[in-house]
């Protein structure tokens, strides 16, 4: 509880620190790496999993409404014990609107396969995102953080999702007069299933670079 | 009665002794002369005209008073029966001014005759050269006119006074008259500086002794062109400032500090209880890091771009009229023009 005081109080400094991020406006486009681990529990055990991912996203922004679409995928090996290695398949398609010079609001679809050899589990979430972006060095570096909350989602047959969210914080540095982005990013999301009480959390740490949108 | 007769005479002569010197001159001389002429009176003639052109204020004479008397004393020799006399003064007057030419209306053939053969005879040329000449461009010329009396070989040169050739305008046959120009260089193209110069133009027609000169003094004077003022550098009061005074930073470490907070705080606020990625401490070191450069940066002077960018067109401006007057002036300095004075000709005759 404290700690999620503590981060809506940084969010609402960094929101009322003022200045305008101005975002990326035009069209960007952004390849991403990423070290990613998955940790879950369930009344069946814990599996600890995790491995390089690689995405890309096209984003295009005009005046205060933005569009995102990004696709990632990536193979998840286990840390310990022996669970199945896993394929990540995921993608993305958002809309955003950004009310405020610092603040977008986004909301789209958001999709999820787990793959296996035996299986192909699947999550589909419906999901609203905020996020808060503000210069630190001049208009050259920004930091940002974003919370995500799954307003609808889905899972396969015979399962069902309970409740999803997430959040992603980072850094973007612009170098001057070059169009080019550097984003070193943290993010994490749990989404609760019913099926055996199963929670799954996914998180990473990734690196992009993306060209265009100045 | 014979008396008073010659009282009168004596009373008149002396009046007539008395008479102001200004009948003396040579210009009333020579009206006499031609008064006597037309009365017949070759032998009055003869030394009122000689006397109006051996009087000292015979110098002040114009040329066309002087080309008179002498035209009129030469047929006035002609009627006397002294032919060598009336050759003298024919040739006296064409070496003065070759274009002269007797009114057949006025002189009879005998006259004209004489004078025509004379001016076979005689191998001289005049000089014609304006008063005033500038020489500005490349192209600008002083020009030269000669008129001969007959055609003959004539050489004509500038020179230094003493002499020593400068440039050889010409040399050659002259018929009747003939332009010459010169550049205002020398031999070896080097542009005459200021200073006094002659044209000297020599007639000498082959089998004859003696060689006739006309000197034209020449003044010369160099002027350079003026370069132009450099344009005034834009004042301080047109240049915007280009740095703002630095801030405080605060705002930058806070932001910094916040956003690192903010990123180790994800996973409880998300998945309390779980398990994250230490990595993310890494990417919270690199905002904090991040929001502390921004302090730093902060506090130095800020640059304005606009001023900055509105400045160096400013300055651009400037340095583009600068450099254009600077290769204007480096061409005016080049350029010069040569002004140069001709005084009156004067001809001479050596044995």
């Amino acid at each position: 509880m404290r700690w999620r005081v503590s981060v809506l109080v940084a969010a609402g400094a960094l929101a009322a620190s003022g200045a305008a991020a101005q975002l990326p406006r035009g069209l960007t486009l952004e390849g991403a790496a990423a070290t990613a681990r998955l940790r879950t529990t369930s009344t069946g055990g814990a599996e600890a999993l995790s491995g390089p991912t690689l995405g890309a996203e096209a984003a295009f922004a005009r005046r205060a409404v933005s569009l995102r679409v990004g696709y990632l995928q990536g193979r998840l090996t286990p840390d310990s014990g022996s669970p199945a290695a896993r394929d990540l398949v995921e993608g993305w398609a958002l809309v955003g609107y950004r009310p405020l010079a610092w603040l977008d609001l986004e909301g789209g679809a958001h999709a999820r396969a787990w793959v296996t050899p035996a299986v192909t589990a699947r999550r589909l979430f419906f999901e609203l995102t905020a996020r808060a972006e503000v210069p630190v060095v001049a208009r050259d570096a920004l930091v940002y953080v974003a919370l995500t909350r799954a307003m609808a989602a889905g899972a396969g047959a015979g399962d069902a999702v309970l409740s999803a969210r997430g959040g992603e914080g980072g850094l973007i540095v612009r170098p001057p007069r070059l169009p080019v982005t550097v984003r070193l990013a943290y993010r994490i999301d749990r989404t609760r299933l019913r099926a055996a009480e199963r929670e799954e959390t996914f998180d990473g740490v990734s690196l992009a670079v993306g060209f265009g949108g100045r | 009665m014979r008396r008073r007769a010659a009282f009168a005479a004596l009373v008149a002569l002396a009046a007539a002794a008395t008479r102001p010197a200004a009948a003396q001159t040579p210009p009333a001389l020579i009206a006499h002369g031609l008064r006597a002429f037309q009365n017949l009176d070759y032998d009055s003639a003869s030394a009122l005209l000689r006397g109006a052109l051996a009087a000292p204020a015979a110098a002040d004479l114009p040329d066309s008073a002087r080309s008179r008397a002498l035209l009129y004393l030469g047929a006035t020799e002609v009627f006397r029966g002294n032919r060598d006399s009336a050759m003298a003064a024919f040739r006296r007057l064409l070496i003065g001014d070759p274009r002269y030419r007797p009114d057949q209306l006025i002189f009879p053939p005998e006259v004209s005759n004489l004078f025509a053969e004379v001016r076979l005879g005689t191998k001289a040329v005049a000089a014609l050269v304006a008063p005033r000449t500038e020489l500005r461009t490349a192209g600008d010329r002083l020009v030269v006119r000669l008129f001969a009396t007959s055609s003959h070989e004539v050489a004509a040169a500038v020179t230094r006074p003493g002499g020593a050739t400068v440039r050889v305008l010409y040399r050659g046959a002259i018929g009747d008259s003939l332009e010459l120009l010169w550049d205002g260089r020398d031999s070896a193209g080097v542009a005459a500086d200021s200073g006094r110069l002659e044209l000297r133009i020599a007639s000498r027609a082959p089998g004859v002794r003696g060689l006739r000169l006309v000197q034209v003094p020449l003044e010369l004077h160099v002027a350079r062109h003026d370069t132009l003022p450099w344009p005034p550098a834009p004042a301080d009061s047109l240049l915007r400032p280009e740095h703002a005074p630095g801030g405080s930073g605060l705002r930058a470490l806070a932001r910094g500090t916040l956003g690192a907070v903010a990123v180790v705080a994800l996973p409880p606020i998300v998945a309390s209880g779980a398990d994250a990625s230490s990595a993310r401490f890494a990417i919270s070191g690199a905002i904090a890091l991040s929001g502390l450069y921004g302090f730093l940066a902060e506090r130095r002077p800020q640059r304005i771009p606009v001023n900055i960018a509105a400045n160096r067109a400013l300055r651009e401006d400037w340095r583009s009229r600068a450099d254009a007057i600077r290769a204007r002036n480096a061409g005016l300095r080049q350029e010069r023009s040569l002004v140069i004075l001709a005084g009156r000709p004067v001809a001479s005759e050596s044995p």
